[in-house]
C-alpha cells in the first residue's frame, strides 16, 4: 500500500528534475512522500504498541495551526488555500498530542490530494454535546473517489493494487480508531470532507 | 493542426509536467476515469496517455469501457503508469485485446521516452 502510493511523489520528483528549474515543486513532492511515510509509520507504531498513547489536554487550535503551516506548500501547489474556524472558548481535547497532529496531518493530506478544483479547504473545530467536532472540508474534493480508493486499498482483492491516494486517509482513520474516535464523512452546505468527534478533557490546562 | 492528446493522470504535479513535456500537442487533462470518458467524447482525441492507478474507478475499468465503443476502438492508448504490469500480463490475450500501443513504467521511463513514444504512435 505504502510502496505504491510513494511512487507517485517520487516519480513526480524525477519528472520535475528532468524538466529543470522546479526546486520548490521538487521540495513539496519530497515533503508529501515523507509525510505519507511518517503518517503510516506513526499509525503502525501506535497500533503495535511501540509507542504508548499519552492522553493529555490538547488545544485543537494549536494542532490545526501546526498542520496548516506544514500543508501550506502542498496547498499552494494544488492552488488551494485554507480557512480555519475554531469556536472561541473551546475546551482542550483529551488525546495524545502526537497522535492528533499525525492524524490531522494525514487527514489534511488526503483531502489535498483529492482536490479536483482549486478552492479553499475549511478546517473547523466546534463544541458539540459529545465533545469537539473537528472537520476538514472543501467544495473541491472528490469524496466518492477517495472513499472508493480507500475501500480498494484496504481490501484483499487484487483490485487493491490499483487504488488511488488513500494511504493517508487510512492512517488517519486508524489513528483516530485507537483513541475511540471514528473518522466519518462530513458534509456542510456544498462542502464535503471528513470529521471526527474528540473527547473533551475534564482537566484544566495549566500551560 | 496539432494532434489531440487526452492525458488521464490523477497527480497534480505529474499532470503539469506531462502537459509541459507534450506542449507540441493539444493536450486535454483529466484526473479520473469518469471524466476521461466525457473528455474523449467531447475532444475527439487522437491519442490517450493514461495512468492505471486512478482514484475511484481504475484505469483498467476505463480501458475496458473505452474499447467497447466502436469509434474508440482504434484510438491509440499509451499506458504510462507507476503500476508495474507483469510481462505475462503484457503478453496475455486480454491485454492484447485492449490494443495498447505502448506500456511505459513511470519510475523507469523519462518524459523524453514518453514524448518519443507519443511521436512514434502519432506518426
Amino acid at each position: 500500500m505504502l510502496g505504491e502510493e510513494l511512487k507517485r511523489p517520487l516519480v513526480s520528483i524525477s519528472q520535475l528534475s528532468e524538466l529543470g528549474g522546479k526546486d520548490i515543486l521538487i521540495h513539496t513532492q519530497a515533503q508529501k512522500a515523507l509525510n505519507t511515510i511518517d503518517n503510516v509509520l506513526l499509525y503502525k507504531q501506535f497500533s503495535t504498541g511501540q509507542m504508548a498513547l499519552n492522553f493529555e489536554p490538547v488545544h485543537v487550535g494549536s494542532a490545526i495551526t501546526e498542520v496548516v503551516a506544514m500543508m501550506t506548500p502542498q496547498m499552494r501547489m494544488s492552488g488551494c488555500w485554507s480557512e480555519i474556524n475554531i469556536q472561541s472558548s473551546l475546551r482542550p481535547a483529551d488525546i495524545d498530542r502526537r497522535l492528533l497532529n499525525g492524524a490531522l496531518l494525514a487527514m489534511w493530506q488526503a483531502v489535498v490530494q483529492s482536490m479536483e478544483t482549486s478552492t479553499k479547504i475549511v478546517c473547523s473545530a466546534q463544541r458539540i454535546p459529545k465533545g469537539i467536532r473537528l472537520s476538514v472540508m472543501s467544495k473541491g474534493i472528490n469524496l466518492d473517489n477517495l472513499l472508493l480508493s480507500a475501500t480498494n486499498m484496504s481490501s484483499t482483492q487484487p483490485i487493491s493494487s490499483v487504488a488511488g491516494p488513500a494511504a493517508d486517509l487510512l492512517a488517519a482513520s486508524g489513528m483516530f480508531d485507537l483513541v475511540g474516535s471514528k473518522l466519518t464523512k462530513s458534509r456542510k452546505k456544498d462542502m464535503s470532507g471528513f470529521g471526527v468527534t474528540l473527547r473533551t478533557s475534564k482537566q484544566i490546562q495549566l500551560v | 493542426m496539432s494532434a489531440k492528446v487526452l492525458v488521464i493522470e490523477p497527480g497534480v504535479s505529474e499532470r503539469s509536467t506531462m502537459v509541459e513535456a507534450l506542449a507540441k500537442y493539444e493536450v486535454t487533462v483529466v484526473a479520473s476515469a469518469g471524466d476521461a470518458i466525457n473528455a474523449a467524447n467531447d475532444a475527439n482525441v487522437d491519442l490517450v496517455i493514461m495512468e492505471l492507478s486512478l482514484g475511484g474507478h481504475s484505469g483498467m475499468e476505463f480501458l475496458y469501457e473505452f474499447r467497447t465503443y466502436a469509434d474508440w476502438q482504434k484510438i491509440p492508448v499509451i499506458v504510462y503508469s507507476s503500476l508495474r504490469v507483469d510481462d505475462a500480463v503484457l503478453k496475455s490475450r486480454a491485454w492484447q485485446q485492449l490494443n495498447i500501443s505502448d506500456y511505459l513504467y513511470k519510475p523507469a521511463s523519462s518524459l523524453e521516452r514518453l514524448k518519443r513514444s507519443a511521436s512514434k504512435v502519432l506518426g
